[in-house]
């Protein structure tokens, strides 16, 4: 039992955070701050086409003058970009070929987060490339995936290998004028996955990114792109850690997902980078863009995310529904606790008639922090028969947390039927009364009761990731209570 | 915004306060005088409002950018007007140009009607109006102030509950002039400890016209106040703006609604303080557009104290070109355990061209409540219009029966019950308007 093994979790791990070691390994690090320079330094250092350093000085010229976003309803502090490295590397090598080559020390490390590399690449089950700060340090199961026609490659990789995919569907879906956060990314991004699954593939197992940082005073930059042709399926899973640190680090990816005709893809994202101390200091900024178009007639792109970690979650996972018939869906567990803040949600864009997108968002916040849901429901006027359903429930733990719902629902089309729904509320006395008189602890209750309160969104997440999910939830909720 | 865009925008010669006109001084107390002021620099600054203001974002104000203005003086001749309901004992009063006209009615015991002009020296008008407002966010309200001349007063003795309702007919009439008329009615009801009233708010007229109305009212303990608008201006050329904030005690009622038929350009924004316990507070309306119209809804209800129930329904029905807008947010703070708050969105579209844009926020920080939005948009049931069609009902009347049931369930939950009655029928004749 899922439940069971909850409160097991809660009990077993002493540490709150047990993912907040840090990995003693040598790294080559660039020249702290940012400038024209650095970004040369990255994009030699991948030995990247002309093209792409052309790109990213562009975005950087871009970046100097965009504002940062503020409309968003939390308390962000004032970045300092140029106290921060911006290319971290381990130095045993940039491209090992197999996974002997990789320094054992990094095998460790995701043995340690529960990400055994080498048994994963013995086991059947889950495709992973691991991204150590900077770099992509392992991709498994290259061979297999191979054989299938699905290229599972880090985006440096990709870049020489694939140029002509990269071209054409790097920054198309985000361009990287996009925000402030997503401009910076395409200034600076090191790293990331790319994801190509040919026409009538289905994918032949789960993919899946591990993201890690580890270098104090480094910032995150990502890029995944995932293309989907024609009839083709993948389920990628995507997990984050960071080690406890008392100083801020910048997390600010950037997702591109392309769904062609009859495509689908599935994105489900376990979100645990360090969330600060109880006091509110340290933990990551978790500031990401992600969006997916649906491109062709009938395709699907289904986002599922687990948001546990980060002192600052800013993100809104997006789909253009440009295809008709196509179907975006975005589930949500945005859980909160001490001086956590999150700011998410999604955007559902209807341009292709007949589309439908689903929502469901449960935030849950507890101890002294404020979880908001942010979603834009629009129906453009060729939007024909399109269809949206909205479900968004908040769940308050305490007397000193916020809970708050901001949906933007723009309809220009008389055929379209949207509905959206929202309520907040707390733990039932009576619930909690059920649990307790059945011998189950008062913090072992409140979890088993949050994840009733998350199930529906819980289910839609791969079998690994749900288990590890379930546990997360408990974790993260504790000392919300007594 | 670049400062050449803010030039335009903001100053103090900005074409809508050169429009008030000049403001006599004369024998004003000083807190107007203060009030003017501190308005008038908080406007110069930040000028008309756009969509790059979060609270307006689907709002343009463009149109009022490319207009004269004059201000409406309230001596232009106002054809024959006639109240659209009679109700029994109604206390029918006009007002033109922001300015009550004077009638030798006599009103019931306890019940106080004035033109502000004639009590702004009296300590308690101070206390309701001479509050020094943060007009940053709200430039409109700014306006009104900057050119405060007069208004209306209404005061309701506690424990006295009037029976009669009151109706209060804003008039304009503008066919011939090239300016647009500004007017700008400032409103004052204040119902004491225990006392009742019903007021009823009537705005229509013809031709170029821009109403900027500002309404503070007080709801204080155990008192009930029901407050209903029909808001009819002109559909071509009228533009309509009120910002009213309203404040209830322990236990008082408040119920509200409005019915939006007019203008080309409306916003009603409310700012409703729930400032002590027990209070049920209701902000319902409907509306019914065609053409290009416009109307925006921003309400912004606060819960400050335990155990208060605050309920907003809004349906509305849209044709043509038309465009609605429902910005709903319920802030419930700390104290405010027990809170029961509840707000319902739903809009008919009934053209290709139509557009309905809602935005039902909810902001939270007491964990022990009860709180929920919801939001629907449409078009009429087809399975509903097959089954009236089948029993022999041609579709545009089945159609229309379809939009009056929708439109009936908001207006239904008026608590006045002749009121309510007087607002259905309203309701039915404008739909027979537009279908003739």
């Amino acid at each position: 039992m899922a439940d069971k093994e909850t409160v097991a979790a809660v009990k077993k791990i002493s540490e709150r955070y047990d993912a907040g070691f840090i990995t003693d390994i040598e790294m080559e690090l660039a020249p702290k701050g940012l400038s024209e320079d650095i970004i040369r330094f990255i994009s030699a250092k991948k030995n990247e086409p002309e093209w792409l350093l052309d790109w990213r000085l562009k975005a950087y010229k871009h970046w100097q003058q965009m504002p940062e976003p503020r409309w968003a309803k939390l308390r962000l502090p004032d970045l300092d970009y140029q106290d921060a490295y911006y290319y971290a590397a381990p130095k045993s090598g940039n491209a090992p070929k197999s996974l002997d080559e990789v320094d054992p020390k990094l095998l460790e490390t995701y043995e340690k987060l529960g990400i055994p590399l080498r048994e994963q690449e013995i086991l059947a089950g889950v495709a992973v490339d691991a991204v150590f700060d900077s770099v992509s340090v392992a991709t498994t199961f290259r061979e297999n995936l191979k054989e299938a026609g699905v290229v599972f490659c880090s985006i440096s990789e990709a870049v020489h290998d694939y140029p002509e995919l990269i071209k054409k569907y790097l920054g198309s879906v985000v361009p990287m004028t996009d925000n402030k956060h997503a401009c910076l990314n395409a200034a600076v991004f090191t790293d990331g996955t790319f994801v190509y699954i040919p026409e009538g593939v289905r994918c032949p197992m789960e993919l899946s990114t591990y993201f890690r940082i580890n270098e104090a005073k480094t910032g995150q930059f990502e890029r995944t792109l995932i293309v989907a042709e024609k009839g083709s399926y993948v389920s990628y899973l995507e997990g984050c850690t960071a080690p406890m640190r008392d100083e801020n680090q910048l997390h600010a990816a950037v997702v591109e997902l392309i769904a062609m005709e009859d495509a689908e893809i599935k994105y489900s994202t376990v979100q645990n980078w360090y969330p600060g101390d109880e006091e509110g200091k340290g933990g990551i900024y978790n500031f990401v863009t992600k969006r997916g178009i649906c491109k062709g007639d009938r395709s699907k792109i289904s986002w599922t995310q687990v948001e546990t970690g980060s002192a600052i979650t800013w993100k809104y996972p997006s789909c253009i529904l440009k295809g008709d018939g196509s179907v975006g869906e975005f589930y949500s567990v945005a859980i909160t606790n001490h001086y956590q803040q999150a700011d998410t949600g999604t955007k559902m864009i209807h341009l292709g008639k007949n589309t439908k997108s689903r929502i469901i968002a449960k935030g849950i916040s507890a101890g002294k922090s404020d979880s908001t849901y942010r979603g834009l429901v629009r129906i453009s006027p060729k939007a024909e028969g399109a269809r949206n359903f909205t479900q968004c429930d908040s769940l308050l733990i305490g007397e000193e947390c916020g809970a708050h719902t901001v949906p933007y629902i723009e309809n220009r089309n008389p055929s379209a039927v949207i509905e959206h729904e929202a309520t907040t509320s707390r733990i039932g006395d009576d619930q909690l009364f059920y649990c307790r008189q059945r011998g189950i602890g008062e913090e072992e209750a409140v979890a088993l009761i949050v994840n009733g309160f998350c199930r529906d969104v819980m289910q839609h997440l791969p079998m690994e990731f749900a288990v590890e999910a379930q546990k997360l939830v408990g974790i993260s909720l504790e000392g919300s209570v007594g | 915004m670049t400062a050449a865009k803010k030039q335009k925008t903001g100053g103090t010669d900005h074409p809508l306060l050169r429009g008030c006109g000049h403001i006599e001084s004369g024998n004003t107390p000083d807190w107007v005088a203060a009030l003017r002021e501190t308005a008038t620099e908080s406007f110069a600054v930040t000028g008309l409002p756009t969509p790059a203001w979060e609270d307006w974002k689907y709002t343009a104000l463009r149109a009022l950018d490319n207009m004269d203005f004059a201000r409406d003086t309230g001596l232009s001749a106002v054809p024959y007007y006639h109240a659209p309901f009679a109700l029994p004992e109604m206390i029918s009063l006009r007002i033109l140009g922001g300015r009550l006209v004077k009638n030798a009615t006599e009103l019931p015991r306890g019940l106080e009607i004035h033109t502000l002009k004639d009590v702004w020296h009296e300590d308690w008008v101070a206390h309701y109006l001479a509050v020094p407002g943060n007009f940053a966010d709200t430039p409109l309200e700014a306006l009104n102030a900057a050119c405060l001349c007069d208004g209306i007063v209404i005061r309701v003795a506690a424990g006295t509950r009037i029976e009669a309702p009151v109706l209060l007919s804003f008039l304009h009439e503008n066919t011939d002039a090239e300016e647009t008329q500004l007017s700008m009615p400032r409103i004052l009801i204040a119902v004491e400890e225990g006392a009742a009233l019903t007021v009823i708010e009537h705005h229509t007229g013809r031709g170029k016209y821009f109403t900027n109305q500002a309404a503070t009212i007080t709801v204080h303990k155990g008192a009930k106040l029901g407050h209903y608008r029909w808001q009819d201006e002109d559909k071509q050329s009228g533009f309509h703006i009120t910002t009213t904030r309203l404040s209830c005690f322990d236990g008082a009622e408040y119920d509200g609604f409005t019915l939006t038929t007019g203008a080309k350009l409306s916003r009603h924004e409310i700012f409703a303080d729930l400032l002590g316990e027990e209070i049920r507070c209701i902000l319902n309306g409907a509306y019914r557009l065609g053409e290009r119209q416009h109307t925006d809804t921003t309400l912004k209800t606060g819960h400050f104290e335990p155990r208060s129930t605050s309920k907003q329904i809004y349906k509305g029905v849209l044709n043509d070109q038309a465009r609605a807008v429902f910005q709903g947010k319920i802030h419930v703070h700390r104290h405010a355990q027990g809170t029961d708050g509840h707000q319902l969105n739903h809009a008919l579209l009934l053209s290709g061209e139509a557009e309905i844009d809602a935005k039902p926020e909810l902001e939270i920080y007491a964990d022990d409540v009860k709180c929920a939005h919801g939001a629907t948009s449409g078009k009429l049931d087809d399975q509903a219009l097959f089954y009236l069609k089948s029993r022999g009902i041609p579709e545009n009347t089945a159609k229309d029966m379809l939009i009056e049931a929708f439109l009936g369930e908001a207006i239904e939950a008026i608590g006045h019950t002749a009121v309510r009655d007087a607002f259905l029928h309203l309701q039915n004749t404008a739909e027979q308007e537009a279908a003739a």
